[in-house]
């Protein structure tokens, strides 16, 4: 008698899954991505990525531009980190056209393109925090930040979108006094990351929330094909400045970190590591760089030689490759970009089942997603 | 200084002298000087509100390096007068699919709460507006009122997110007043009333905070889970719901949320001042002065620690209060109760 | 990185007779007929030390060439990107999935499909992923008409159903 009341109360207390749409329109999915999440109570039964919002047709855009009018493109596609964007599609140009790069203008793109690696983590660790709501800690890094850009802005005449790396080389040599500028703005950098870490990595209600959350494996990582800053945080150490060098970095001395845990920790741990790299890096190449002409000469209408040519380049997120198809036109036949966010965001749905809806925020935010790339 | 410390009694008695000189009946005096009372206590909790906005901007400002609001009135200081003029002037939108009668009546009662509160406080000797024998635990249950309006609106709204983020607050709230009635717990057995008055005079001699160390913590902690203020505001956190159980309210409805957050924050800093930093006592400024003082340095230490803290997650607030917390409380009034006895013990031998 | 050729060599044994395949040293690529591909990307599945980066399609009168990117991790020296070569044809483009073996082919497959109409077979959710989902059409395909008004079907009512 009394288990048949049982077994009617536990049918009674029947729990409901809902769908909860994380986005596109939301303060914490850096950019307009959208999760469709399976949930019971908090907790994530299932996830779906649903993309493209941001889709805004640049492949085949590239068709009807020419190689050199669709260089400023490229910076809008990983529109933080814009001078690696561009760098990539310079170096698959030089391989279509056989373009030899002058040895200053190679160390100058050191230069730019690491002060916007720097610029690039800064906003993804300062985002995860926001995201966790330690509003101030945001703010430092904000800072931080100001300081590269400005520098930026002193080389290239523009803070975000730089169209500073071409094929060929750089538009322009570094203004008169940037070192002795550069040196100051690095040695604040470094006073006010120490701050940040202060305030942020030993905090315990921070590692409460990003410890052990969202772990991604080493060998799964490596299955989803993931590159950049999430694998090194999982133990794989895949960066081809070092394991595929390209440009000068051979001739610096510099580390990529590696860290094991592979938790959302653990990838915001490591761009600040790699932040120090950075400044360690462009520090030599300031000191290093030869006199020189900064640009090759390529002719206004290049028509290159019918053929293909791929080339990648370690961007702040990963491995980004330009693929460019030439039938002997102005213009390219194809361009094709192989973003590294999309593929880290393949394993998403793999790793939410089991997250809370916070945790899914913090996992996301360590992820450092930029949707242009993803969408293109 | 005696005139100036008594100015409000003074005031009170005047104006029922006067009235009984008139030839009001005493019962209809006293009704006149409540409605004063009354009107009192709602500009001191909108000024409050105001100036707390204020000060939570300027603050967080200067925190992360920036200015805040300077530009209307001086110091910025009338922008929260601009934000809720604005607030005003904004549409009525009620969602189609919400339940009208919750959805409306949520931000009225929640602020009618808030106004209730201050009715308690002892700003001075005597001078707190309503003062029944057992102040604190009136104080104590109108402010659990506030999670059924919450339950209310996110409910009413019919929102998953709102939902989601009143059934969040809800746990929250009901869970953390354990361990802040029993971090009371000490201080009312330390001075043997239930009566905020009363716990105020019993600190002529040292304030609670010396004796009652741990039980203050204990308060701040979990009033700031009461007022679901970072790091414990996942309830209205902006990053994953949007705004939890306010999401679908706009205009007026939503700054009285607004204002009763704020002015909640008030009421229970200055609860904590009452019963842990004396109150009204203090030399040669006026009971008043030393109240709001102390009040408003408990305000900006919640500020601060909202500025400074990232957000915990909701399951860990849960485990903190119920495994770390409450164990703790307990101990304190442990604690509490053996020091009594042994102060008895000793002052009884010593005659 | 290794040699594509000596790759195709290692390759042979487990993929057995009757599967072309051609390698180019210098240009580092495999070319692969589009029924023997899952065979040949499941066999550099068991070599080992390579990462799928990207899956990237050409559309070329004879038909859509598909490139699989891989990162050679594995050998000595610098890592490198081995390419591996199908063509789909145009008429009928059908390719079989690889994304039981290679899991970050998902996406990749999704898009390829997407923009550029080749079917991927054997899998499920072969849906669009960066258009929207009633879009009509594959936008990187040469012949996809950019001021066709059909693409949005709602449009093409209004219009008075013209194809």
């Amino acid at each position: 008698m009394s288990d048949s009341t049982t077994v009617e109360q536990e049918d009674a207390l029947e729990t409901q899954e809902y769908t909860l749409n994380l986005g596109p329109q939301h303060p914490s999915t850096h950019g307009v991505y959208r999760a469709r999440l399976r949930l019971n109570g908090e907790t994530i039964v299932s996830c779906e990525s649903i993309i493209g919002y941001l889709h805004r047709g640049m492949e085949k855009l590239a068709e009807s531009r020419t190689y050199a009018q669709f260089a400023p493109y490229t910076s809008r596609f990983d529109y933080l980190a814009g001078a690696l964007n561009s760098w990539g599609y310079a170096l698959a140009m030089e391989k279509l056209g056989g373009i030899e790069v002058p040895e200053r203008a190679e160390y100058l793109r050191v230069i730019v393109g690491e002060l916007q690696r720097i610029a690039s983590h800064l906003v993804m660790v300062s985002s995860m925090v926001i995201d966790l709501n330690a509003v101030t800690a945001w703010m430092y890094a904000f800072t931080a930040r100001e300081g590269i850009l400005d520098l930026l802005e002193e080389v290239t005449g523009s803070r975000m979108n730089l169209n500073y790396i071409v094929a060929g080389g750089v538009t322009e040599d570094l203004p008169e006094g940037f070192t002795a500028r550069a040196e100051k703005t690095l040695d604040e950098l470094k006073s006010r990351l120490d701050d940040f870490d202060r305030l942020v990595s030993g905090n315990e209600i921070f590692l409460g929330r990003t410890r052990g959350i969202g772990v991604i494996g080493r060998d799964l990582a490596l299955e989803y094909g993931m590159t950049g800053p999430n694998i090194r945080a999982s133990g794989e150490r895949l960066d081809l400045r070092k394991d595929a060098p390209y440009s000068v970095y051979p001739r610096f001395d510099f580390e990529v970190p590696l860290l094991s845990g592979g938790d959302s920790f653990d990838r915001y741990y490591i761009r600040l590591l790699e932040i120090h790299e950075s400044v360690k890096l462009v520090r030599q190449a300031l000191g290093a760089a030869p006199a020189g002409p900064v640009r090759a000469k390529v002719p206004r209408v290049w028509k290159p030689a019918p053929g293909e040519a791929y080339a990648q380049c370690e961007s702040a997120r990963g491995i980004q490759g330009y693929h460019l198809v030439s039938d002997g036109s102005v213009k390219p036949y194809r361009m094709h970009l192989c973003s590294p966010s999309f593929v880290n965001i393949g394993v998403l749905p793999v790793i939410s089942p089991g997250l809370t809806i916070q945790d899914f925020v913090s996992t996301l935010a360590s992820m450092d997603i930029v949707l242009g790339e993803i969408d293109r | 200084m005696g005139t100036l410390n008594d100015l409000f009694l003074t005031l009170a008695s005047a104006i029922r002298g006067l009235l009984a000189l008139w030839g009001f009946p005493p019962l209809l005096a006293a009704a006149v000087v409540d409605i004063a009372d009354f009107v009192l206590v709602a500009a001191l909790v909108t000024v409050n509100i105001i100036v707390i906005v204020w000060l939570d901007r300027r603050v967080a400002a200067f925190f992360q390096e920036r200015l805040g609001p300077n530009r209307v009135g001086p110091f910025g200081l009338l922008q929260s007068v601009n934000d809720a003029v604005k607030l005003l002037g904004k549409e009525s939108i009620i969602p189609v699919a919400a339940d009208r009668k919750l959805y409306k009546a949520a931000p009225l009662m929640i602020f009618t709460v808030t106004v209730l509160l201050y009715g308690f406080l002892p700003y001075g000797k005597g001078m707190a507006p309503v003062d029944p024998d057992l102040s604190l635990l009136f104080f104590i249950a109108l402010s659990s009122m506030t999670t059924i309006a919450i339950l209310m609106a996110g409910w009413g709204s019919n929102s998953k997110y709102s939902l989601l983020g009143g059934m969040r607050t809800v746990a929250q709230v009901i869970s953390y007043e354990i361990p802040m009635a029993f971090s009371m717990l000490g201080v009312v057995m330390l001075s043997g009333s239930l009566n905020l008055g009363a716990i105020t005079e019993a600190q002529r001699g040292v304030w609670y905070i010396f004796l009652q160390p741990l039980a203050f913590v204990i308060f701040l902690i979990s009033s700031l889970a009461e007022l679901a203020r970072s790091p414990f505001d996942m309830t209205e956190a902006e990053q994953e719901l949007v705004a939890g159980y306010h999401t679908e309210y706009t205009g007026m409805r939503f700054a009285l949320f607004f204002m009763a957050e704020y002015g909640n924050l008030f009421g229970v800093a200055a609860l904590g001042a009452t019963l842990f930093l004396g109150g009204w006592q203090g030399p040669f400024l006026p009971g008043y002065v030393w109240f709001l003082g102390k009040s408003w340095l408990l305000v900006l230490v919640i500020l601060w620690l909202r500025w400074t803290f990232p957000r915990a997650r909701l399951d860990q607030m849960m485990k903190f209060n119920w495994k770390f917390l409450i164990p703790l409380s307990i101990l304190n009034i442990l604690l509490t109760g053996v020091g009594i006895k042994l102060y008895q013990y000793f002052t009884a031998v010593g005659r | 990185m290794r040699d594509a050729a000596l790759i195709a060599e290692a390759l042979g044994p487990e993929l057995g007779g009757g599967v072309g395949l051609e390698a180019d040293s210098s240009a580092r690529e495999l070319s692969v007929a589009g029924r023997d591909l899952a065979t040949v990307l499941s066999g550099l599945k068991s070599l080992g030390g390579f990462v799928l980066l990207d899956i990237d399609a050409v559309d070329r009168p004879e038909g859509f060439d598909l490139s699989y990117r891989f990162l050679d991790r594995g050998g000595e020296g610098p890592v490198a990107v081995l390419t591996v070569k199908v063509r789909a044809d145009r008429g009928r483009p059908l390719l079989p999935s690889v994304m039981h073996i290679w899991k970050s082919a998902d996406v990749l497959e999704r898009e390829v499909w997407d923009l550029m109409g080749v079917v991927f077979e054997g899998r499920t959710g072969l849906t669009r992923i960066l258009c929207r989902d009633d879009f009509v059409g594959h936008p990187l395909r040469k012949d996809f008409a950019l001021e066709r008004p059909d693409r949005f079907p709602e449009a093409a009512e209004s219009e008075g159903g013209r194809a």
